[in-house]
Protein backbone atom coordinates (compact mmCIF):
# COMPACT_ATOMS: atom_id res chain seq x y z
CA UNK A 1 0.00 0.00 0.00
CA UNK A 2 1.52 3.26 -1.05
CA UNK A 3 -1.03 5.65 0.29
CA UNK A 4 -0.88 7.38 3.59
CA UNK A 5 -3.75 7.34 6.04
CA UNK A 6 -7.39 6.74 5.23
CA UNK A 7 -8.70 9.62 3.13
CA UNK A 8 -5.35 11.41 3.16
CA UNK A 9 -3.44 12.48 0.13
CA UNK A 10 -1.80 9.81 -1.97
CA UNK A 11 1.89 9.34 -1.45
CA UNK A 12 2.78 7.18 -4.42
CA UNK A 13 3.82 8.78 -7.71
CA UNK A 14 0.82 10.52 -9.21
CA UNK A 15 1.32 8.85 -12.60
CA UNK A 16 1.17 5.46 -10.95
CA UNK A 17 -2.04 6.29 -9.10
CA UNK A 18 -3.68 7.61 -12.27
CA UNK A 19 -2.61 4.59 -14.30
CA UNK A 20 -3.96 2.19 -11.73
CA UNK A 21 -7.13 4.24 -11.51
CA UNK A 22 -7.61 3.95 -15.27
CA UNK A 23 -6.99 0.21 -15.14
CA UNK A 24 -9.32 -0.33 -12.16
CA UNK A 25 -6.40 -1.37 -9.99
CA UNK A 26 -7.05 0.82 -6.95
CA UNK A 27 -8.44 -0.26 -3.62
CA UNK A 28 -11.34 1.63 -2.06
CA UNK A 29 -8.98 3.30 0.36
CA UNK A 30 -6.68 4.38 -2.43
CA UNK A 31 -9.66 5.83 -4.27
CA UNK A 32 -10.62 7.78 -1.17
CA UNK A 33 -7.09 9.10 -0.79
CA UNK A 34 -7.18 10.28 -4.38
CA UNK A 35 -10.49 11.98 -3.70
CA UNK A 36 -8.95 13.97 -0.89
CA UNK A 37 -6.06 14.95 -3.08
CA UNK A 38 -8.37 16.13 -5.82
CA UNK A 39 -9.67 18.72 -3.41
CA UNK A 40 -6.26 19.74 -2.15
CA UNK A 41 -4.34 19.82 -5.38
CA UNK A 42 -5.81 21.42 -8.54
CA UNK A 43 -2.83 20.27 -10.56
CA UNK A 44 -3.61 16.71 -9.60
CA UNK A 45 -7.21 17.20 -10.71
CA UNK A 46 -5.93 18.59 -14.02
CA UNK A 47 -3.78 15.53 -14.57
CA UNK A 48 -6.59 13.13 -13.74
CA UNK A 49 -8.85 14.92 -16.18
CA UNK A 50 -6.23 14.85 -18.95
CA UNK A 51 -5.60 11.16 -18.38
CA UNK A 52 -9.34 10.40 -18.51
CA UNK A 53 -9.74 12.30 -21.76
CA UNK A 54 -6.82 10.40 -23.25
CA UNK A 55 -8.19 7.09 -22.05
CA UNK A 56 -11.53 7.74 -23.70
CA UNK A 57 -9.81 8.73 -26.93
CA UNK A 58 -7.96 5.41 -26.84
CA UNK A 59 -11.18 3.50 -26.31
CA UNK A 60 -12.82 5.33 -29.19
CA UNK A 61 -9.80 4.71 -31.41
CA UNK A 62 -9.87 0.97 -30.87
CA UNK A 63 -13.63 0.81 -31.35
CA UNK A 64 -13.19 2.49 -34.73
CA UNK A 65 -10.31 0.18 -35.64
CA UNK A 66 -12.42 -2.85 -34.76
CA UNK A 67 -15.36 -1.60 -36.81
CA UNK A 68 -13.21 -0.73 -39.82
CA UNK A 69 -11.50 -4.08 -39.63
CA UNK A 70 -14.86 -5.83 -39.75
CA UNK A 71 -15.89 -3.80 -42.79
CA UNK A 72 -12.72 -4.57 -44.70
CA UNK A 73 -13.09 -8.26 -43.90
CA UNK A 74 -16.37 -8.41 -45.75
CA UNK A 75 -15.21 -6.07 -48.49
CA UNK A 76 -17.94 -3.53 -47.92
CA UNK A 77 -16.06 -0.59 -46.53
CA UNK A 78 -17.58 1.61 -49.22
CA UNK A 79 -20.89 1.37 -47.40
CA UNK A 80 -19.47 3.73 -44.85
CA UNK A 81 -20.05 6.70 -47.15
CA UNK A 82 -16.50 7.95 -47.31
CA UNK A 83 -15.83 6.80 -43.82
CA UNK A 84 -18.85 7.66 -41.76
CA UNK A 85 -17.03 6.75 -38.61
CA UNK A 86 -13.99 8.81 -39.43
CA UNK A 87 -16.23 11.68 -40.41
CA UNK A 88 -18.04 11.69 -37.14
CA UNK A 89 -14.76 11.56 -35.32
CA UNK A 90 -13.44 14.57 -37.17
CA UNK A 91 -16.34 16.86 -36.85
CA UNK A 92 -15.27 20.24 -35.48
CA UNK A 93 -15.70 20.20 -31.75
CA UNK A 94 -18.23 22.74 -30.67
CA UNK A 95 -18.26 24.32 -27.29
CA UNK A 96 -21.42 22.42 -26.42
CA UNK A 97 -19.72 19.13 -27.19
CA UNK A 98 -16.69 20.08 -25.16
CA UNK A 99 -18.91 20.94 -22.26
CA UNK A 100 -20.82 17.73 -22.67
CA UNK A 101 -17.68 15.67 -22.76
CA UNK A 102 -16.46 17.53 -19.75
CA UNK A 103 -19.66 16.72 -17.93
CA UNK A 104 -19.49 13.09 -18.99
CA UNK A 105 -15.93 12.76 -17.84
CA UNK A 106 -16.67 14.55 -14.62
CA UNK A 107 -19.52 12.16 -14.05
CA UNK A 108 -17.27 9.20 -14.79
CA UNK A 109 -14.60 10.30 -12.38
CA UNK A 110 -17.04 11.14 -9.66
CA UNK A 111 -19.10 8.00 -10.02
CA UNK A 112 -16.04 5.82 -9.88
CA UNK A 113 -14.38 7.70 -7.09
CA UNK A 114 -17.28 8.81 -5.01
CA UNK A 115 -20.43 7.08 -6.24
CA UNK A 116 -21.80 10.51 -6.77
CA UNK A 117 -23.02 12.21 -9.89
CA UNK A 118 -22.72 15.95 -10.02
CA UNK A 119 -25.31 18.17 -11.63
CA UNK A 120 -23.76 20.66 -14.00
CA UNK A 121 -25.08 22.97 -16.64
CA UNK A 122 -23.59 20.94 -19.45
CA UNK A 123 -25.07 17.68 -18.28
CA UNK A 124 -28.39 19.41 -17.87
CA UNK A 125 -28.17 20.79 -21.40
CA UNK A 126 -27.71 17.30 -22.84
CA UNK A 127 -30.47 15.92 -20.64
CA UNK A 128 -32.78 18.66 -21.89
CA UNK A 129 -31.99 17.79 -25.51
CA UNK A 130 -32.68 14.15 -24.75
CA UNK A 131 -35.96 15.12 -23.18
CA UNK A 132 -36.86 17.26 -26.20
CA UNK A 133 -36.16 14.37 -28.58
CA UNK A 134 -38.10 11.90 -26.48
CA UNK A 135 -41.09 14.21 -26.16
CA UNK A 136 -41.10 14.75 -29.88
CA UNK A 137 -40.77 11.01 -30.46
CA UNK A 138 -43.73 10.35 -28.20
CA UNK A 139 -45.90 12.84 -30.08
CA UNK A 140 -44.57 12.44 -33.60
CA UNK A 141 -46.71 11.15 -36.47
CA UNK A 142 -46.18 7.64 -37.84
CA UNK A 143 -42.71 7.11 -39.19
CA UNK A 144 -41.01 4.45 -41.27
CA UNK A 145 -37.29 3.76 -41.01
CA UNK A 146 -35.22 1.72 -43.42
CA UNK A 147 -32.59 -0.37 -41.66
CA UNK A 148 -29.26 -1.19 -43.22
CA UNK A 149 -26.56 -3.35 -41.72
CA UNK A 150 -23.29 -2.01 -43.04
CA UNK A 151 -21.49 -5.29 -42.45
CA UNK A 152 -22.35 -8.73 -41.22
CA UNK A 153 -22.27 -9.52 -37.54
CA UNK A 154 -19.17 -10.87 -35.91
CA UNK A 155 -19.10 -13.46 -33.20
CA UNK A 156 -19.22 -12.00 -29.76
CA UNK A 157 -15.68 -11.72 -28.52
CA UNK A 158 -14.79 -13.97 -25.70
CA UNK A 159 -14.30 -12.24 -22.41
CA UNK A 160 -15.77 -8.95 -23.48
CA UNK A 161 -19.21 -9.42 -22.03
CA UNK A 162 -20.72 -11.75 -19.48
CA UNK A 163 -22.28 -14.75 -21.21
CA UNK A 164 -26.07 -14.71 -21.06
CA UNK A 165 -28.67 -17.25 -22.03
CA UNK A 166 -29.55 -15.47 -25.28
CA UNK A 167 -25.96 -15.86 -26.44
CA UNK A 168 -26.66 -19.52 -27.06
CA UNK A 169 -29.80 -18.95 -29.09
CA UNK A 170 -29.84 -19.56 -32.87
CA UNK A 171 -29.11 -16.57 -35.11
CA UNK A 172 -31.95 -14.13 -35.59
CA UNK A 173 -33.32 -12.98 -38.96
CA UNK A 174 -31.07 -10.31 -40.40
CA UNK A 175 -31.88 -6.69 -39.72
CA UNK A 176 -30.40 -5.74 -43.08
CA UNK A 177 -33.21 -4.48 -45.28
CA UNK A 178 -35.67 -4.52 -42.41
CA UNK A 179 -38.41 -1.91 -42.05
CA UNK A 180 -39.35 -0.31 -38.77
CA UNK A 181 -42.67 1.50 -38.40
CA UNK A 182 -43.13 3.59 -35.29
CA UNK A 183 -46.10 5.40 -33.80
CA UNK A 184 -45.37 7.65 -30.85
CA UNK A 185 -42.77 6.26 -28.56
CA UNK A 186 -44.41 2.94 -27.79
CA UNK A 187 -46.00 1.35 -30.84
CA UNK A 188 -43.89 -0.33 -33.47
CA UNK A 189 -43.86 -2.88 -36.26
CA UNK A 190 -40.51 -4.41 -37.20
CA UNK A 191 -40.48 -6.38 -40.47
CA UNK A 192 -37.48 -8.56 -41.23
CA UNK A 193 -37.21 -10.62 -44.37
CA UNK A 194 -36.05 -14.18 -43.95
CA UNK A 195 -33.96 -16.19 -46.39
CA UNK A 196 -37.19 -17.68 -47.74
CA UNK A 197 -38.23 -14.09 -48.57
CA UNK A 198 -41.10 -14.38 -46.11
CA UNK A 199 -41.45 -11.69 -43.49
CA UNK A 200 -40.86 -12.20 -39.79
CA UNK A 201 -42.88 -9.46 -38.10
CA UNK A 202 -42.85 -8.30 -34.50
CA UNK A 203 -44.69 -5.38 -32.98
CA UNK A 204 -46.60 -3.75 -30.21
CA UNK A 205 -49.81 -1.69 -30.15
CA UNK A 206 -49.56 -0.59 -26.51
CA UNK A 207 -52.08 -3.28 -25.56
CA UNK A 208 -49.97 -6.32 -26.33
CA UNK A 209 -46.75 -7.24 -28.03
CA UNK A 210 -46.61 -9.93 -30.66
CA UNK A 211 -44.51 -11.93 -33.11
CA UNK A 212 -45.50 -13.47 -36.43
CA UNK A 213 -42.97 -16.01 -37.63
CA UNK A 214 -43.77 -17.72 -40.95
CA UNK A 215 -45.03 -21.24 -40.45
CA UNK A 216 -45.64 -20.80 -36.70
CA UNK A 217 -48.55 -19.68 -34.57
CA UNK A 218 -48.75 -15.97 -33.84
CA UNK A 219 -47.35 -15.28 -30.37
CA UNK A 220 -49.02 -12.58 -28.33
CA UNK A 221 -48.05 -11.33 -24.88
CA UNK A 222 -49.40 -8.78 -22.43
CA UNK A 223 -45.80 -7.99 -21.61
CA UNK A 224 -45.20 -5.03 -23.90
CA UNK A 225 -41.46 -5.55 -23.86
CA UNK A 226 -41.73 -9.25 -24.74
CA UNK A 227 -40.89 -8.80 -28.42
CA UNK A 228 -39.12 -5.47 -28.53
CA UNK A 229 -35.64 -6.80 -27.96
CA UNK A 230 -34.77 -6.88 -31.64
CA UNK A 231 -35.42 -3.19 -32.06
CA UNK A 232 -32.02 -1.62 -32.60
CA UNK A 233 -30.76 -0.39 -29.29
CA UNK A 234 -33.40 -2.14 -27.26
CA UNK A 235 -31.48 -5.30 -26.62
CA UNK A 236 -30.27 -5.28 -23.06
CA UNK A 237 -32.62 -2.50 -22.05
CA UNK A 238 -31.30 0.49 -23.92
CA UNK A 239 -34.62 2.05 -24.86
CA UNK A 240 -34.50 4.37 -27.82
CA UNK A 241 -38.11 4.35 -28.89
CA UNK A 242 -39.51 4.98 -25.48
CA UNK A 243 -36.77 7.11 -24.01
CA UNK A 244 -39.41 9.28 -22.45
CA UNK A 245 -40.21 6.30 -20.25
CA UNK A 246 -36.82 6.09 -18.65
CA UNK A 247 -34.19 8.37 -20.09
CA UNK A 248 -32.19 7.83 -16.91
CA UNK A 249 -31.13 4.45 -18.33
CA UNK A 250 -29.42 6.25 -21.17
CA UNK A 251 -27.98 8.90 -18.93
CA UNK A 252 -26.61 6.28 -16.57
CA UNK A 253 -25.22 3.94 -19.21
CA UNK A 254 -23.79 6.40 -21.72
CA UNK A 255 -21.64 9.46 -22.02
CA UNK A 256 -23.84 11.82 -23.97
CA UNK A 257 -22.89 14.83 -26.01
CA UNK A 258 -24.70 17.05 -28.47
CA UNK A 259 -23.21 18.99 -31.34
CA UNK A 260 -24.41 20.71 -34.52
CA UNK A 261 -24.33 18.38 -37.54
CA UNK A 262 -25.32 21.01 -40.10
CA UNK A 263 -27.27 24.25 -40.24
CA UNK A 264 -30.52 22.44 -39.61
CA UNK A 265 -29.49 19.22 -37.89
CA UNK A 266 -28.10 18.29 -34.50
CA UNK A 267 -26.28 15.13 -33.55
CA UNK A 268 -26.55 13.38 -30.22
CA UNK A 269 -23.59 11.10 -29.61
CA UNK A 270 -23.65 8.42 -26.95
CA UNK A 271 -20.65 6.35 -25.92
CA UNK A 272 -21.06 3.51 -23.46
CA UNK A 273 -19.65 4.18 -20.02
CA UNK A 274 -18.73 0.60 -19.21
CA UNK A 275 -17.84 -2.38 -21.33
CA UNK A 276 -19.74 -4.51 -18.89
CA UNK A 277 -23.08 -3.01 -19.84
CA UNK A 278 -24.48 -4.67 -22.91
CA UNK A 279 -25.95 -2.05 -25.21
CA UNK A 280 -24.30 -0.76 -28.39
CA UNK A 281 -20.84 0.65 -27.81
CA UNK A 282 -21.80 3.92 -29.42
CA UNK A 283 -24.81 5.35 -31.13
CA UNK A 284 -25.61 8.60 -32.85
CA UNK A 285 -28.95 10.25 -33.42
CA UNK A 286 -29.29 12.92 -36.09
CA UNK A 287 -32.32 15.07 -35.42
CA UNK A 288 -33.80 18.30 -36.65
CA UNK A 289 -32.59 21.22 -34.60
CA UNK A 290 -35.93 23.01 -34.75
CA UNK A 291 -38.36 20.17 -34.02
CA UNK A 292 -36.32 17.37 -32.46
CA UNK A 293 -37.52 14.91 -35.14
CA UNK A 294 -35.15 11.97 -35.52
CA UNK A 295 -34.02 11.40 -39.09
CA UNK A 296 -31.02 9.12 -38.86
CA UNK A 297 -29.53 6.73 -36.33
CA UNK A 298 -26.29 4.80 -36.30
CA UNK A 299 -25.37 2.02 -33.91
CA UNK A 300 -21.78 0.91 -33.59
CA UNK A 301 -20.83 -2.50 -32.24
CA UNK A 302 -24.39 -3.42 -31.39
CA UNK A 303 -25.30 -6.71 -29.70
CA UNK A 304 -27.79 -8.73 -31.73
CA UNK A 305 -28.44 -12.20 -30.42
CA UNK A 306 -25.15 -14.09 -30.36
CA UNK A 307 -23.53 -11.57 -32.71
CA UNK A 308 -22.28 -8.03 -32.72
CA UNK A 309 -23.21 -5.79 -35.62
CA UNK A 310 -20.30 -3.42 -36.31
CA UNK A 311 -22.49 -0.72 -37.84
CA UNK A 312 -26.24 -0.50 -38.30
CA UNK A 313 -27.90 2.53 -39.83
CA UNK A 314 -31.54 3.61 -39.72
CA UNK A 315 -32.91 6.26 -42.02
CA UNK A 316 -36.29 7.94 -41.88
CA UNK A 317 -37.92 7.23 -45.24
CA UNK A 318 -41.58 8.07 -44.69
CA UNK A 319 -43.95 9.85 -42.32
CA UNK A 320 -47.20 8.55 -43.77
CA UNK A 321 -50.07 7.94 -41.37
CA UNK A 322 -51.03 4.27 -41.21
CA UNK A 323 -54.38 2.70 -40.42
CA UNK A 324 -55.27 2.82 -36.71
CA UNK A 325 -54.95 -0.97 -36.44
CA UNK A 326 -51.64 -1.16 -38.30
CA UNK A 327 -49.73 -1.78 -35.09
CA UNK A 328 -51.96 -4.68 -34.02
CA UNK A 329 -51.01 -8.20 -35.01
CA UNK A 330 -54.35 -8.90 -36.72
CA UNK A 331 -53.45 -6.39 -39.41
CA UNK A 332 -50.51 -8.53 -40.52
CA UNK A 333 -51.93 -12.05 -40.77
CA UNK A 334 -54.97 -13.97 -41.94
CA UNK A 335 -57.96 -13.98 -39.60
CA UNK A 336 -57.85 -17.76 -39.19
CA UNK A 337 -54.21 -17.90 -38.19
CA UNK A 338 -53.56 -19.70 -34.91
CA UNK A 339 -52.72 -17.29 -32.07
CA UNK A 340 -50.97 -18.38 -28.88
CA UNK A 341 -50.97 -16.14 -25.83
CA UNK A 342 -47.93 -16.16 -23.60
CA UNK B 1 -19.55 8.15 0.23
CA UNK B 2 -20.36 11.60 -1.07
CA UNK B 3 -17.90 14.13 -2.36
CA UNK B 4 -17.86 17.46 -0.59
CA UNK B 5 -19.13 20.35 -2.73
CA UNK B 6 -15.69 21.95 -2.83
CA UNK B 7 -14.23 18.75 -4.21
CA UNK B 8 -16.89 18.61 -6.92
CA UNK B 9 -16.05 22.18 -7.75
CA UNK B 10 -12.37 21.29 -7.94
CA UNK B 11 -13.04 18.57 -10.51
CA UNK B 12 -15.34 20.76 -12.54
CA UNK B 13 -12.82 23.55 -12.55
CA UNK B 14 -10.20 21.12 -13.79
CA UNK B 15 -12.48 20.16 -16.69
CA UNK B 16 -13.08 23.83 -17.38
CA UNK B 17 -9.35 24.42 -17.52
CA UNK B 18 -8.80 21.52 -19.87
CA UNK B 19 -8.54 23.11 -23.31
CA UNK B 20 -8.19 20.02 -25.40
CA UNK B 21 -8.41 19.91 -29.19
CA UNK B 22 -10.17 16.56 -29.17
CA UNK B 23 -10.54 16.23 -32.94
CA UNK B 24 -6.87 16.98 -33.52
CA UNK B 25 -5.80 14.64 -30.77
CA UNK B 26 -7.88 11.80 -32.24
CA UNK B 27 -6.05 12.09 -35.55
CA UNK B 28 -2.69 12.34 -33.85
CA UNK B 29 -3.48 9.37 -31.66
CA UNK B 30 -4.30 7.23 -34.69
CA UNK B 31 -0.90 8.03 -36.17
CA UNK B 32 0.90 7.38 -32.92
CA UNK B 33 -0.81 4.05 -32.31
CA UNK B 34 0.12 3.06 -35.85
CA UNK B 35 3.75 3.71 -35.02
CA UNK B 36 3.80 1.42 -32.00
CA UNK B 37 5.44 -2.00 -32.07
CA UNK B 38 2.97 -4.79 -32.82
CA UNK B 39 3.17 -6.22 -29.32
CA UNK B 40 2.27 -2.86 -27.79
CA UNK B 41 -0.67 -2.46 -30.14
CA UNK B 42 -1.87 -5.94 -29.24
CA UNK B 43 -1.67 -5.11 -25.57
CA UNK B 44 -3.67 -1.93 -26.08
CA UNK B 45 -6.24 -3.82 -28.15
CA UNK B 46 -6.71 -6.31 -25.34
CA UNK B 47 -7.25 -3.50 -22.89
CA UNK B 48 -9.27 -1.04 -24.99
CA UNK B 49 -10.90 -3.06 -27.76
CA UNK B 50 -11.62 -6.31 -25.99
CA UNK B 51 -12.07 -4.66 -22.63
CA UNK B 52 -10.04 -7.24 -20.79
CA UNK B 53 -8.99 -6.61 -17.24
CA UNK B 54 -5.32 -6.60 -16.31
CA UNK B 55 -5.89 -10.01 -14.79
CA UNK B 56 -7.28 -11.37 -18.08
CA UNK B 57 -4.36 -9.89 -20.00
CA UNK B 58 -1.81 -11.25 -17.57
CA UNK B 59 -3.24 -14.75 -17.99
CA UNK B 60 -3.21 -14.43 -21.75
CA UNK B 61 0.36 -13.16 -21.92
CA UNK B 62 1.67 -15.19 -18.98
CA UNK B 63 2.79 -12.03 -17.19
CA UNK B 64 2.17 -10.71 -13.71
CA UNK B 65 -0.58 -8.13 -13.23
CA UNK B 66 2.04 -5.59 -12.18
CA UNK B 67 3.92 -6.16 -15.41
CA UNK B 68 0.74 -5.52 -17.37
CA UNK B 69 0.02 -2.33 -15.41
CA UNK B 70 3.54 -1.11 -16.01
CA UNK B 71 3.47 -1.97 -19.69
CA UNK B 72 0.18 -0.20 -20.21
CA UNK B 73 1.48 2.76 -18.26
CA UNK B 74 4.63 2.98 -20.39
CA UNK B 75 2.69 2.67 -23.63
CA UNK B 76 0.19 5.34 -22.59
CA UNK B 77 3.00 7.69 -21.58
CA UNK B 78 4.71 7.11 -24.92
CA UNK B 79 1.50 7.73 -26.79
CA UNK B 80 0.71 10.87 -24.80
CA UNK B 81 4.17 12.26 -25.61
CA UNK B 82 3.74 11.35 -29.27
CA UNK B 83 0.32 13.03 -29.44
CA UNK B 84 1.68 16.15 -27.75
CA UNK B 85 4.51 16.24 -30.26
CA UNK B 86 2.06 15.95 -33.16
CA UNK B 87 -0.14 18.68 -31.71
CA UNK B 88 2.80 21.02 -31.23
CA UNK B 89 4.06 20.28 -34.73
CA UNK B 90 0.64 21.03 -36.18
CA UNK B 91 0.44 24.22 -34.16
CA UNK B 92 3.88 25.27 -35.32
CA UNK B 93 3.01 24.49 -38.91
CA UNK B 94 -0.16 26.53 -38.61
CA UNK B 95 1.73 29.49 -37.19
CA UNK B 96 4.44 29.17 -39.79
CA UNK B 97 1.88 28.95 -42.59
CA UNK B 98 0.06 31.96 -41.24
CA UNK B 99 3.15 34.15 -41.13
CA UNK B 100 4.42 33.33 -44.62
Amino acid sequence: MSTSEHGGPISEPIESWIDRYLDSGLSQNELECGGAQLVADPQFADRVVRACVFDILLEEHFAVVAAESSFSQVGRSQVLDDGAIAKTHRDPRSRMRRWSMVAALAASVLVMLFWFLPSRGAANAVAKELQRISQRTANAPDREFAIRVASQGTSRRKGRYPVLAEDTRPPKPSLDGAKLFVRGGRQFVLMRQMETEEWFITGSDRVSSWAIRPGSPVRVSDDLSRFDRDLPGHEHAVPLWNIDEDSSILLDAYYLSVEPASETMMKLIAVKRSKQSRGPFRFEIDYRADTGDIEYLRFYDMPYGPDHIPLLEMELVDSELHAPEFFSHQFHHEADRLVERE
Amino acid sequence: MVLEPDAIEAICKAFDREECDTAGRRDALAECVGGLPTRSRELLAMRYEKGWSCEDISKQLLLSCDAVYQSLSRIRAKLAACVDWHMKSAEHQQLHGGSS
